[in-house]
């Protein structure tokens, strides 16, 4: 089973190599992709020496179609699997190998890692905002869902195209709702988590207020989706 | 309305022309949006220029009822071409969109191509 695992990256120039080498050490290079999403410091220059398999956006796209970037590429390339890994050094890769293992085990279409399963939500303005996502998506979608907004995920081929089709912004709740109405199965396993060392989140205040609206309406939009198998 | 204040409402619709005309001779303005803003004035032009028009249609339909359509129509041509435009600049952001990354795909099969010529 040949799988694909793709690093979003946008400014994280002094997080990446450590990220590197933790992926390396347990995943060949022709498992990796890292995007760059036009990031405007070392980010490009840092991946052309590793010699990983990178690619580059010339323009900032955001982290949206970052993740349709390395859908699409898995699509092209004909992987079983595509799994999504931050670039910020906050997600373990024994996590990460546990997701593929669950995933492997072919009772599952979609495995999802969870920073809340095995412990409360911050008391934060975000903590809340993950709670209240992470209610509205296990109501709409019919599976026990803690953590929506986890970027730690793998989704298995057959449902990587119906994933670029749904109307999404982040893949979090709208994307865990719009494929389980479609019928894919899902897991959930807690996952470890370290602290951002260096750079700035990509939810900025901006983004931060309208996150909720924009999630609120993909969740509309993705529970009016079609039910159904999803033919490939 | 006196015949200076037509004059002077024309001359600024005739600028406003002018200046779209201008654009879509210089490609900034497709012919579709030149038709539109185009047929708009041309017709803002002509009220302004012989407004016995609405009092023409006035003394068919009543004093109120030109004004209230005219109005009526406007607005909701307006928020048509919005929501029009609206869909045709989502449309150029998807096909936008669409190239960066198929740029990106082939910037990274370059890439390959180049490392294995240097190896060979």
């Amino acid at each position: 089973m040949r799988g694909l695992i793709v690093v979003p990256a946008y400014n994280e120039e002094a997080n990446l190599p450590p990220v590197i080498e933790a992926l390396r050490s347990c995943l060949g290079d022709e498992q990796l992709l890292f995007v760059d999403d036009g990031s405007s410091d070392g980010t490009a220059r840092v991946l052309q020496e590793s010699g990983v398999n990178w690619l580059s956006h010339p323009v900032n796209l955001g982290y949206r179609e970052t993740i349709v970037t390395g859908m699409r590429w898995g699509l092209e390339h004909g992987v079983d699997f595509v799994g999504f890994f931050d670039a910020d050094g906050q997600h373990h890769t024994k996590d990460l190998m546990r997701l593929i293992e669950t995933y492997r085990s072919g009772d599952y279409d979609v495995v999802l890692g969870s920073r809340y399963q095995d412990r409360n939500t911050p008391r934060s303005a975000r903590g809340m905002g993950t709670r209240l996502f992470a209610v509205i998506a296990s109501k709409y979608s019919g599976v026990k869902v803690t953590d929506p907004t986890c970027g730690l995920k793998l989704i298995g081929r057959r449902w990587l195209q119906a994933a670029v089709d749904l109307p999404c912004e982040d893949f979090h709740a709208e994307f865990i709702i719009g494929l389980a109405r479609l019928g894919a199965r899902f897991a959930e396993l807690p996952i470890d988590i370290s602290p951002r060392t260096e750079g700035t989140s990509m939810y900025h205040l901006s983004k931060a207020v309208l996150y909720p609206a924009r999630t609120l309406l993909c969740v509309a939009a993705g529970y009016l989706v079609r039910s159904g198998p999803v033919e490939h | 309305m006196d015949l200076r204040t037509r004059l002077v409402v024309c001359a600024m619709i005739a600028a406003v022309l002018f200046w779209i005309f201008r654009s879509f001779s210089r490609h900034k303005l497709s012919s579709g949006q030149t038709l539109f803003w185009g047929t708009m004035l041309i017709g803002g032009f002509f009220t302004a220029l012989f407004p016995t028009l609405v009092d023409l249609v006035s003394s068919m339909w009543g004093t109120l009822l030109p004004v209230s359509w005219i109005s009526f129509i406007a607005i909701l041509s307006l928020i048509g071409y919005l929501m029009h435009q609206s869909m045709v600049i989502n449309a150029q952001q998807t096909r936008l969109t669409q190239l960066i990354r198929q740029t990106s795909f082939l910037e990274r099969r370059l890439r390959s191509l180049q490392e294995s010529g240097g190896s060979d």
